[in-house]
């Protein structure tokens, strides 16, 4: 595997795209380069990995199936990739997708589950913030977590790509190919609808202002 | 960031994710501010945003688990077969070397923020120094051998306990079993280097990471043997060594290219090379903006220039 990962490098030459360093990879892991292609799934792994644990929560059994899913949905859609936004962006948003998918898939058992993330809790000890403002943290995720199963899909992938991955408006755009104004006023709708999820749980309220 | 981006006008949502990169501005960042201020949903977005960001760390094992993954996406429809089992075994043994080493070398530069915390945060700890229990993560055991180059201008290392006669004994008695052995695979080597790292023979594990590089040197083992030599010479004061190894395996763009700049700059940041440190740090930002190691890439360039400015 590290043969072939060196080998993708050397196919992809010395010249790397500064703004897209992976373009050159993804380029020819769509033409059907297999070494590139598993190049592309193990560079880009990191970031779909915390992708799929940020709308999933880090404990879920089912994070290992939706990666796979995630890398499949990567691999089968790359072909289509007209490099209308960076390569990252690109899997990263397939990986929300398809997260998303499983979480809507999950929707009626996760209600009646415990809603903060285990693995998080367990986190609580290893940190310099108090074990309280933690929990508040880690209540405040699984929040996230639920609206964007809840949200209409479109306005739960632009809520997702910028609370959970920290995407602008205008990467929002690119990656989802509407306009900016679309991608904003869904955004605002989503953030209102967050608020409101936040303020309805009492723990939570210490990072809730009422506005003025 | 563009030029066009610098220039374009900001949204308040976009202060926010930018913020969170560390791209912003104090002008910026004042506007940020004043925009969290005026609105309490911005406000609860941003901290969420927060939030998120906190938990977003690479964990012991994710490189194994990506690794699987791929393989299996990429041999879709074919059989199991040893080779996949093999790469899992290995990427697993250089997670393991690099969870079991990240704290070490990350202490390595921050040890007197990390102590004073510490100190101050346990409760009858006042001193600072008493002995506490293992964790996940700590290493086993330190040996000091002889340093290559005295670190300068760094925090001191972490002091451990040095081990005793008898151990010391015991451990060069494995050492010499293992040099006779007869290994007629680079996995078995490996193996067998990992296992000796592990038990806390520090020399005998270096000994069989050189032997496997130097018996087996175009294997995968002996690639990936670089990053594991490289982070336990680190913690063998040994950070020129350390260094040879990892700028060895950043040939190419490998795996664990991100984990091997780390373990550089680190080795060099011990050797007080500051500038081909802050070059490393440098070509990480560029290569992988969106590491998880950017951060504290960036904060050390930060600590970098300051004291460019400063010297003491």
């Amino acid at each position: 595997m590290l043969r072939l990962l060196r080998s993708g490098r050397q196919a992809d030459g010395p010249s790397v795209d500064r703004v897209d360093p992976l373009r050159g990879i993804a380029t020819a892991a769509a033409r059907g380069d297999r070494a590139a292609q598993r190049t592309l799934l193990v560079e880009t792994g990191s970031p779909l990995l915390r992708t799929v644990r940020a709308v999933l929560g880090s404990s879920s059994p089912e994070i290992e199936d939706v990666l796979q899913e995630a890398m499949t949905a990567v691999h089968l859609a790359l072909p289509g990739f007209r490099g209308e936004c960076s390569t990252l962006h690109f899997v990263c948003r397939v990986a929300v997708q398809t997260a998303m998918n499983a979480r809507r898939r999950g929707r009626t058992r996760a209600r009646h589950v415990e809603a903060i993330d285990d693995a998080e809790l367990a986190e609580l000890a290893r940190d310099d913030h108090s074990p309280a403002e933690l929990l508040a943290a880690a209540r405040r995720r699984a929040a996230v977590r639920r609206l964007v199963a809840e949200l209409p899909e479109l306005q739960a992938e632009v809520l997702a790509l910028h609370t959970m991955l920290g995407y602008t408006v205008e990467e929002t755009a690119k990656v989802t190919g509407a306009p900016v104004n679309t991608v904003r006023s869904r955004l605002r709708t989503a953030l209102s609808a967050l608020r409101q999820a936040v303020l309805a749980d009492g723990a939570r309220l210490e990072v809730v202002r009422e506005d003025s | 960031m563009s030029e066009d981006q610098a220039r374009a006008p900001r949204h308040v949502e976009d202060l926010s994710a930018l913020s969170r990169r560390g791209a912003l501005s104090a002008s910026d960042e004042q506007a940020l501010a004043n925009a969290l201020d005026a609105s309490a949903t911005l406000a609860t977005a941003h901290q969420l945003g927060l939030d998120f960001d906190r938990v977003a760390a690479v964990k012991s094992g994710d490189e194994a688990l990506i690794a699987e993954v791929a393989a299996r996406v990429m041999s879709r429809g074919r059989p199991a077969s040893f080779a996949r089992f093999r790469l899992r075994a290995l990427l697993l043994a250089a997670s393991l070397t690099l969870a079991g080493s990240a704290t070490a070398l990350w202490k390595l530069t921050r040890t007197p923020a990390v102590s004073t915390r510490a100190a101050a945060s346990a409760p009858g700890r006042a001193d600072g120094g008493a002995a506490r229990p293992a964790k996940l993560g700590d290493l086993p055991s330190r040996p000091r051998a002889e340093p290559d180059t005295a670190p300068s201008g760094l925090a001191p290392p972490m002091t451990v306990a040095r081990p005793s006669v008898s151990a010391s004994r015991a451990s060069s008695a494995r050492a010499e079993a293992r040099s006779v052995r007869i290994f007629d695979s680079a996995e078995l080597l490996f193996r067998e280097a990992n296992s000796a790292r592990r038990t806390g023979d520090a020399a005998g594990a270096r000994a069989l990471y050189l032997r496997l590089e130097q018996d087996f040197p175009a294997s995968d083992e002996a690639h990936l043997a670089h990053v594991s030599l490289g982070n336990l010479l680190l913690t063998m004061d040994r950070p020129g060594e350390a260094e040879r190894q990892f700028a060895s395996y950043l040939g190419g763009r490998p795996a664990l290219a991100q984990e091997a700049s780390v373990g550089r700059a680190q080795s060099l940041a011990a050797l007080g090379r500051r500038v081909e440190e802050q070059h490393v740090w440098e070509e990480l930002v560029r290569d992988y903006p969106n590491s998880v190691y950017a951060g504290r890439a960036k904060q050390r360039l930060t600590e970098l220039a300051r004291t460019a400015a400063h010297p003491e």
